[in-house]
């Protein structure tokens, strides 16, 4: 019987290739869906909503969560996503499988509509969709440049192999916790506005689109 | 500078702000809403100061599938936003999000009719939302086909140009909102609407939610390049609805249009179980005036309206107001209302009384 985070890190990856279906970049890679989790557990704070993973190992390229992989697998293996594109994917210290994944409609909409009808789950899901979609944007392969970009894995303070504390214990704060109250305090100073978890949200990964969009110009 | 780095620090932030002020404002609406929301700030914002050569027609098509052979050349624009491309004389299928897309060029003696036929007959995309801005002749439109170029009977036409809303404005755009999609049950078309129970006249004590997520999105079709907010927290309370505008010369400060106090009058409470008499009504009503009053003052608006739904059954039009119009008219607040009705059955008696359907204005 599959436990309470076993179920959370199935549906944040059903969530996450669903998120993916409108956008341009689908099938997605699974690369992308660790990325993607990541941004999420990061911006968990700022939604409520409990982190797959809390603490991630910082590394040169996107935080593999083994929590998440396990789902997909899970998830691959029930027919609820559809692997292609299957290759080995070598690094300097390991060799994996890695896929482009779709969701099996059949399956995967009793899972969705049941999501659906759930007001803190389609909030949650929504969430994930908005971050998807942001990730979707920034074009194949983008994964590792976004992560790379990402508020906490600058942080200069801390250096590869270090772990980073994506949701600190109340009185401290993450890098992307204190850029959030960053946009909330400009916004409510500037132009007397309280944005929403939505709108921080949409600023966060706008600013980073444009930090990536940024390397990438000539 | 932040502990994240340079790039993260207080006025790159800024920047970001200023260029996606009311990104995510959107996100509870639906795809289509958000697709034309998201084309009329883009269009407003590039035609508001390109140069003449720059001007033509545009189509944007809600296409969130990688488009494929379209038998002319395509280009992949992953950032559309960022104001680099030329929209104009282009087909530009997109998402929701309005920025990863695809352009197709128009040929330079391709008139509107061939680009219609192009987009329904040889793409086949006839049938999906489009949005075409028409910024020729020095203006800026927006021509909305929620059906697709299929149904062009459905288009709904706007001017990206406007500076400002006036009270007529707003006033048409929420009848045609409640003549839509807000008047029975049948037109609110959902489960959880807002009635607890419509056959015995028990509205939900969550139908103020229900009108404010229905006037948001009918609000932002009606006005689409302008943003919509609610619930915004003051120290007095919560505003209902916010319609605000970026200033066009300078993009970090705000203009609040209009502050949207929304109240429904009811009888009973959602079990029927408690009963609420006229006195209850004009507290309800006074109390709605002084937050517009406060909420303008304060934040500051340029304009507050008191915009009740009325579920009872003896619906008596503007004269609910008649108690309170002199302060509201003193005070410089509109008092609009307008009846739910708890059935069309109800709704149709009343036509054939050669009553009229819509909403009244006290003041």
């Amino acid at each position: 019987v599959p436990s309470d985070d076993d179920l959370r890190a199935q549906l944040r990856a059903l969530s996450i290739v669903s998120g993916f279906e409108s956008t341009f970049l689908y099938p997605v890679p699974v690369e992308m869906v660790h990325a993607c989790s990541y941004f999420c557990d990061a911006l968990s704070p700022l939604w409520s909503i409990q982190p797959i993973d809390d603490i991630v190992l910082k590394t040169e390229g996107v935080p593999l969560s083994p929590a998440l992989q396990v789902a997909i697998d899970w998830l691959v293996g029930h027919g609820l996503l559809v692997p292609s594109g299957v290759a080995y994917a070598k690094t300097a210290r390991q060799t994996r499988l890695r896929a482009d994944l779709t969701l099996n409609r059949a399956l995967a909409n009793r899972v969705l509509e049941a999501v659906e009808a759930d007001e803190k789950l389609s909030r949650e899901t929504s969430f994930v969709r908005e971050v998807a979609a942001a990730l979707a944007a920034m074009g194949p392969g983008a994964e590792t440049r976004a992560v790379f970009h990402d508020a906490n894995y600058q942080d200069p303070l801390a250096g590869m192999q270090s772990v980073l504390d994506l949701v600190p214990e109340e009185g401290r704060s993450s890098a992307t916790q204190s850029v959030l109250r960053s946009f909330s305090a400009l916004a409510r100073t500037a132009m007397g506005s309280e944005l929403s978890e939505s709108e921080l949200t949409a600023l966060y990964t706008r600013h980073l689109q444009s930090l990536v969009a940024a390397q990438e110009s000539p | 500078v932040s502990a994240a780095g340079e790039s993260w620090d207080e006025s790159a932030l800024a920047e970001t702000l200023k260029d996606s002020f009311g990104a995510g404002s959107d996100v509870d609406m639906p795809d289509e809403i958000r697709f034309l929301h998201g084309v009329a700030k883009l269009g407003r914002r590039y035609f508001q100061d390109c140069e003449d050569d720059e001007r033509g027609l545009s189509v944007f098509i809600l296409h969130p599938d990688r488009p494929g052979e379209l038998g002319r050349p395509t280009e992949y624009v992953p950032m559309l936003r960022n104001g680099r491309q030329s929209l104009s004389k282009r087909i530009w299928l997109t998402t929701h999000r309005v920025n990863e897309s695809f352009a197709v060029d128009m040929g330079a003696d391709e008139s509107d009719g061939d680009v219609w036929t192009y987009v329904k007959d040889e793409l086949g995309f006839g049938d999906l939302p489009t949005v075409v801005v028409d910024s020729r002749d020095g203006k800026t439109v927006s021509h909305f086909y929620p059906g697709g170029l299929n149904k062009p009977q459905l288009e709904e036409e706007r001017d990206l140009t406007l500076a400002t809303i006036d009270r007529d404005s707003l006033y048409e755009a929420i009848n045609s909102i409640y003549m839509d999609d807000l008047k029975t049950p049948d037109a609110q078309g959902e489960a959880n609407n807002v009635w607890a129970n419509a056959a015995r006249g028990f509205p939900s004590d969550k139908a103020e939610k229900f009108v404010q997520r229905v006037l948001k999105v009918g609000l932002t079709r009606a006005f689409p390049d302008f943003v919509i907010r609610p619930e915004q927290p003051q120290s007095e309370g919560r505003t209902d609805l916010e319609i605000e505008q970026q200033f066009a010369d300078d993009p970090t400060s705000v203009t609040r249009h209009f502050i949207l106090e929304i109240k429904v009058l009811r009888e009973s409470s959602d079990t029927g179980k408690t009963k609420y008499g006229l006195g209850d009504t004009e507290d309800a009503i006074r109390k709605g005036l002084g937050q517009a009053v406060v909420y303008r003052d304060n934040k500051p608006a340029r304009d507050a309206v008191v915009c009740s739904f009325d579920t009872r059954k003896d619906y008596s039009g503007a004269a609910v107001y008649d108690f309170i119009r002199d302060e509201a008219v003193d005070k410089a607040i509109a008092l609009w209302v307008w009846h739910l009705f708890n059935s069309s059955e109800e709704m149709r008696k009343r036509l054939m009384a050669g009553e009229a359907i819509g909403g009244e204005q006290a003041c």
